[in-house]
């Protein structure tokens, strides 16, 4: 997502912050299909994945006042949000209870005080998928079922067919191998 | 990197991917939140997969789930929120003296036979956009008599906030309205000057408990302006 289309994002959700209806028809018609395939991707489900991005979008108009455009990019409030909702769901499905968006911004997640490091940061998503193309297959697609679907690790298990000390171990060294990745990759000039 | 800003990375990565146990991630939750390294760490991994999901195949859902929502933040029923900033539109919203004045006299039956010169009663009827009144409400002195005029108003999951527009200022709050049958306000003085025949006042749809910024942040639903009677 370029820079400009998050500033477009931050700025209808500012208008959504004032009452704005016509920002909020605006992301909705911008954002409610990326949003939708993602919950679905997760709930696998569609009266449920429109049920959540109901939810989301309901939560959107009463809560845009608490996003800030200087502590998080837009899509990655708006994503989070989404993701969180549909995964509190799933877990709440499996009679576990996932921590909701809100216990996040409690906890600061949404706090930004370095702009300097919130520019660094948007290079770590730039980066992303070269670094997830460096990983081993095995690597790649544990970390995809579990962040993209929502799958823990006994699910990850199950789908790749794999021992549970197995796919923790490729999480583990997945995730290790991204992180060197990213923060190499955002050192060196590309 | 230490073995523990390692395994602390794994965490925060698997924090974010939301494969933690409940346990684990209040404990998780706990601990960042008093440290802002820690929660930094953690946005990395925010940022470094939100490009993972911006690359999912988007797909339109049903237009149902807009007309529901629309229907649950009952824009259905409320004129355009562009009205904060349209003060103009506002002009062409009045209502007949005679006609309120009678609806208030049938509903109050505290018309005074005679009124004291110098203590002026105010009204008003809150319209919606389909000049269906939403409330209606009297003022004198510094005591608001409210009454819900609509049975269709309830709504268990927002609060009804009542606003007065100064000219050229910001909405100032005169507090929360019932949303069935009567109540009585008070107006703080520093707000009573405002109240007068030809101010606006307005209703916003809020969270439970009103506007926790003290600003509307809700849809405007009903809109009226004062008389004097």
């Amino acid at each position: 997502m370029a820079l400009n289309d998050n500033k477009n994002l931050a700025a209808l959700i500012k208008g959504i912050s004032q009452g704005q209806r016509n920002s909020f028809n605006d992301l909705y018609s911008i954002m409610s299909p990326k949003l939708f395939a993602l919950i679905l991707r997760i709930t696998k489900e569609e009266s449920k994945a429109e049920d959540i991005l109901q939810e989301v979008f309901i939560k959107l108009w009463q809560n845009a006042k608490t996003y800030d455009p200087a502590k998080a990019q837009a899509t990655t409030w708006l994503y989070t949000i989404a993701r969180n909702r549909a995964l509190d769901h799933l877990r709440t499905d499996r009679g576990n209870r996932h921590q909701s968006f809100e216990e996040e911004l409690v906890a600061g997640l949404y706090d930004e005080p370095n702009p300097q490091q919130l520019a660094e940061h948007a290079l770590l998503g730039q980066y992303l998928s070269r670094c997830l193309n460096l990983l081993n297959e095995n690597q790649k697609k544990s970390i995809q079922f579990a962040y993209l679907e929502g799958l823990t690790h006994f699910e990850v298990s199950s789908k790749l067919a794999k021992p549970l000390g197995t796919i923790k171990s490729w999480l583990r060294r997945g995730l290790q191998n991204l992180s060197t990745c990213v923060e190499r990759a955002c050192k060196v000039p590309s | 990197m230490s073995r523990r800003d390692y395994f602390w990375d794994i965490i925060s990565a698997k924090f974010v991917m939301g494969m933690l146990s409940n346990k684990t991630r209040q404990r998780f939750l706990r601990i960042i939140i008093n440290d802002p390294q820690k929660q930094t760490e953690t946005r990395k991994w925010q940022m470094t997969f939100t490009p993972l999901a911006g690359a999912v195949k988007p797909l339109s859902p049903h237009p149902r789930v807009w007309r529901r929502i629309e229907k649950q933040l009952g824009f259905d029923r409320a004129p355009s929120p562009s009205f904060w900033q349209n003060l103009s539109l506002w002009k062409g919203l009045t209502a007949s003296t005679a006609s309120v004045a009678l609806i208030f006299a049938i509903l109050f039956n505290t018309l005074p036979p005679q009124k004291a010169i110098e203590t002026q009663t105010l009204m008003l009827v809150l319209n919606d956009d389909q000049s269906r009144g939403g409330w209606l409400i009297s003022s004198s002195q510094a005591k608001m008599v409210t009454v819900s005029l609509n049975q269709e108003t309830k709504t268990p999951h927002n609060s009804y906030e009542l606003w007065v527009l100064p000219p050229g200022q910001a909405p100032l709050s005169l507090g929360l309205l019932n949303q069935q049958g009567r109540k009585e306000l008070r107006v703080p003085d520093q707000l009573s000057q405002w109240i007068r025949p030809g101010a606006t006042l307005a209703v916003s749809l809020e969270p439970v408990g009103g506007s926790p910024t003290g600003a509307p942040t809700g849809p405007v639903l009903y809109t009226g302006k004062v008389i004097s009677i």
